[in-house]
C-alpha cells in the first residue's frame, strides 16, 4: 500500500459524545483515486467520520491529514475550498429553491465575484454566474435529472432529491467526495446508473471518494477498498472480497442485518 | 432586459415622479413619510426576509441615523448630504456590533437582544444631553443641495426618491447576486451552505450592516424631514410598527416593502384615537398577517388567485410555491 499514493490519512480519531465514544481510536488511510468504502451497522460511527472530516465535528483526539493539509485546523466554511464536497444522509437542500438554484450553490461555492460587480450586476458578474449556471445544468444533465432544473426541489421525490445533492457536490470539482448513503432511496436502476456514474468520475477524473452505504451490492461493486467500523472501531479494513469473508465483519453486520451481503 | 420589465419600470417612473402634483403640502408629507418607512421596510426584507435574522430593534438603528447627521450637520455644518452618509455609517457599525450577538443566539433570543439594543441606544441618547439635547431635543436644518434649501417637501420628495429607489433595486437585485443566493441558502440550511463555502459570521455580519445602513439612511432622512427630533419618536412602539410594517406589506419582497412603507404612513392616521392601545393593536394586526397572510400584502394577487382556485377545482389545489420560506 505504500507505492500507491494516499489522499487522506485518519489517525487515531476519537470522539466521545456525553461519555459514549462514537469514535474509538480510528485510524485508516484513503489511497488516492479510490472508490473508498465505510461500511458498519447503524449506530457505528460512519456519518460522525464525515462529519469529522467535514469539520462540523471536533473530534477529541486524533488527526485527519488531507494532501498535506491538518483539517482540524480548518473551519468548515474552508472544507470546500480544500476541494472537498460532500452528500448527507438526511438531505441538507435549499428547499424552497429549484434544482437548479441548489446546484448553483455548489457552483458558486469556489468561484468568487467582487462584491460591487455582483451587486451592480455588471457584465464579469453576469458571465461569472451564466458560466456557474451552465455548469450547474450540467452536473443535473450527467445525473439525468435535467428536466427537473426548473422544480422546486421539495417537491422533488426523494431519490431525485438525493441526486440533486450528489450534482451540487459533483460541481464544485472537487478532489474528495463524501457520500453519506447516496443509494437510498433509489431503485435498482437508478443504483447502477449510480455505480456507473462514480466509477466515471473515479477514472475520467481521478476523485478519490468515500462511500457511505447499506445497499451491499453498490458497496461491493464498486469499491476498491473497505473499513468497517462497529461501535466506533475499525474491525477490518481490506478489499471487499476480503472483508465480506471475515467471521468478525459477518457476525458484527453481514450476519446480524439480513443476509443482504450477497 | 425584456419588454414588458421595461414597460413596468417605466411605469412606475412616471407615477413616481409625477405623484407630489396631484397632492397637498401636508400629502407630500406623508409621501416623503412613507418613502422613508419603504427604506427601513427594505433594511428588514434584506435582515429578515433574505438572511432569516430576527430584529425587533430597528429603531434603535433608526435614532442613530436620524441623531448622528443631525448632531454633524448642526454642530459642524456639514451638507445635507454628508450627513445622510454619515447617519447610514454610524448605523451601519452599530449593525455589526448586533451581529455578534446573532452569530451566537437564534429565534426568541436574538429577537431580546436587539430589543435590548434599542433600549439601550434610546437611553443613551436621552442621557447624553450635550450631544442631543436630552429633554428638549434637537433641532434639524432643512435639507439644502449645494447651497439650495428646501423648504417645502415637495422638492425633498425628489431627493428621498433618489436616494430610496436605488436601494430598491438593490434589495430587487440581491436574491440574483452571488452574495444574495449564497445568503439565502444560509437560512435555508446553515450546515449545507457552510459546507459549501459561506462563512456564516461574514455573512450575517454583511447582512446585519447593510440593513442597519439602510435604515441609518431612513434615520437621517427623516430627521430632516420633521425638523426635530425627540428620543422618545424611538421607543419599543417604533421598532414594533416596524416588524408588524414589514410583515404586513410581506417580509420576503421589496414590493411588499412599498406596501408596508405606504401602510405604516395611512395606519396612524386610523389609529390615532387609539393611542396606547396602539401597542395592541399592532400586535393583533401581526398575529392575524401571520396567519392569514404570511407573505404579507404583496402575496396577496397570489393568495385570491390561489383561493379561487380552489373554489372552481376541489381536488387540484396546487400548493403555493413562494420562493426561500
Amino acid at each position: 500500500m505504500t507505492d500507491i499514493k494516499q489522499a487522506l490519512f485518519v489517525r487515531n480519531l476519537s470522539l466521545a459524545f456525553a461519555g459514549l465514544k462514537a469514535l474509538d481510536d480510528v485510524s485508516f488511510s484513503v489511497p488516492a483515486g479510490s472508490i473508498f468504502g465505510l461500511i458498519g451497522p447503524n449506530g457505528a460511527g460512519k456519518t460522525t467520520l464525515l462529519n469529522c472530516l467535514t469539520r462540523i465535528y471536533t473530534p477529541n483526539s486524533g488527526s485527519l491529514t488531507f494532501g498535506d493539509v491538518e483539517l482540524l485546523t480548518r473551519p468548515l466554511h474552508d472544507i470546500s475550498s480544500l476541494g472537498i464536497a460532500r452528500t448527507f444522509q438526511n438531505l441538507e437542500l435549499f428547499g424552497a429553491e429549484t434544482a437548479l438554484d441548489n446546484v448553483l450553490i455548489g457552483a458558486l461555492s469556489r468561484t468568487p465575484i467582487p462584491a460591487v460587480a455582483d451587486m451592480l450586476g455588471l457584465p464579469s458578474a453576469r458571465r461569472i454566474l451564466h458560466a456557474a449556471s451552465k455548469r450547474a445544468l450540467e452536473a443535473l444533465d450527467r445525473l439525468g435529472i435535467a428536466e427537473a432544473a426548473d422544480r422546486q426541489v421539495a417537491t422533488l421525490s426523494y431519490g431525485v432529491q438525493k441526486r440533486v445533492e450528489l450534482a451540487r457536490a459533483l460541481v464544485t470539482a472537487p478532489r474528495l467526495l463524501l457520500l453519506d448513503e447516496p443509494a437510498a432511496g433509489l431503485n435498482a436502476d437508478e443504483t447502477r446508473a449510480l455505480a456507473n456514474v462514480l466509477r466515471e468520475l473515479r477514472q475520467a477524473h481521478n476523485m478519490t471518494i468515500i462511500l457511505v452505504e447499506h445497499d451491499m451490492s453498490l458497496v461491493m461493486g464498486v469499491c476498491d477498498m473497505l473499513v468497517v467500523l462497529d461501535h466506533g472501531e475499525v474491525i477490518a479494513q481490506d478489499v471487499p472480497s476480503v472483508v465480506r469473508k471475515n467471521p468478525e465483519v459477518i457476525k458484527a453486520y453481514l450476519g446480524e442485518e439480513d443476509g443482504n451481503a450477497a | 432586459m425584456s419588454g414588458s420589465r421595461i414597460a413596468i419600470y417605466g411605469v412606475a417612473a412616471v407615477v413616481l415622479l409625477a405623484l407630489p402634483f396631484a397632492g397637498s403640502h401636508y400629502e407630500h408629507f406623508l409621501l416623503n413619510t412613507a418613502l422613508i418607512y419603504t427604506l427601513i421596510a427594505l433594511s428588514l426584507v434584506i435582515l429578515i426576509g433574505y438572511a432569516g435574522q430576527i430584529s425587533i430593534g430597528h429603531a434603535g438603528f433608526w435614532a442613530l441615523g436620524a441623531f448622528a447627521s443631525a448632531i454633524l450637520v448642526t454642530k459642524t455644518g456639514a451638507p445635507f448630504f454628508a450627513g445622510v452618509l454619515f447617519g447610514g455609517v454610524v448605523a451601519a457599525a452599530f449593525g455589526a456590533l448586533v451581529a455578534i450577538p446573532a452569530l451566537r443566539v437564534q429565534g426568541h433570543y436574538l429577537a431580546i437582544a436587539t430589543l435590548g439594543f434599542a433600549l439601550i441606544v434610546q437611553q443613551i441618547l436621552f442621557e447624553w444631553e450635550s450631544l442631543t439635547g436630552g429633554r428638549q431635543g434637537l433641532f434639524v436644518p432643512r435639507p439644502e443641495l449645494a447651497g439650495y434649501e428646501f423648504n417645502n417637501d415637495f422638492g425633498y420628495y425628489y431627493v428621498i426618491l433618489a436616494i430610496v429607489v436605488p436601494f430598491f433595486l438593490l434589495t430587487v437585485r440581491l436574491p440574483k447576486t452571488r452574495f444574495g443566493r449564497r445568503l439565502i441558502a444560509l437560512k435555508l440550511s446553515p450546515l449545507a451552505a457552510a459546507s459549501f463555502g459561506v462563512n456564516r459570521a461574514r455573512y450575517l455580519t454583511a447582512a446585519f450592516t447593510l440593513s442597519a445602513f439602510l435604515t441609518g439612511i431612513s434615520g437621517a432622512l427623516y430627521a430632516h424631514l420633521i425638523g426635530h427630533l425627540a428620543t422618545e419618536t424611538f421607543s419599543l412602539v417604533t421598532s414594533l410598527s416596524f416588524l408588524t410594517m414589514a410583515v404586513i406589506g410581506g417580509i420576503l419582497s421589496p414590493i411588499g416593502a412599498v406596501l408596508g412603507g405606504i401602510y405604516l404612513t395611512i395606519a396612524p392616521e386610523f389609529l390615532r384615537e387609539f393611542k396606547s392601545a396602539q401597542m395592541v393593536l399592532y400586535g393583533v394586526l401581526l398575529v392575524v398577517f401571520m396567519r392569514f397572510l404570511p407573505h404579507g400584502l404583496a402575496s396577496l394577487p397570489q393568495r385570491i388567485a390561489s383561493i379561487a382556485r380552489r373554489r372552481t377545482s376541489e381536488p387540484a389545489a396546487a400548493p403555493e410555491s413562494r420562493r426561500h420560506d
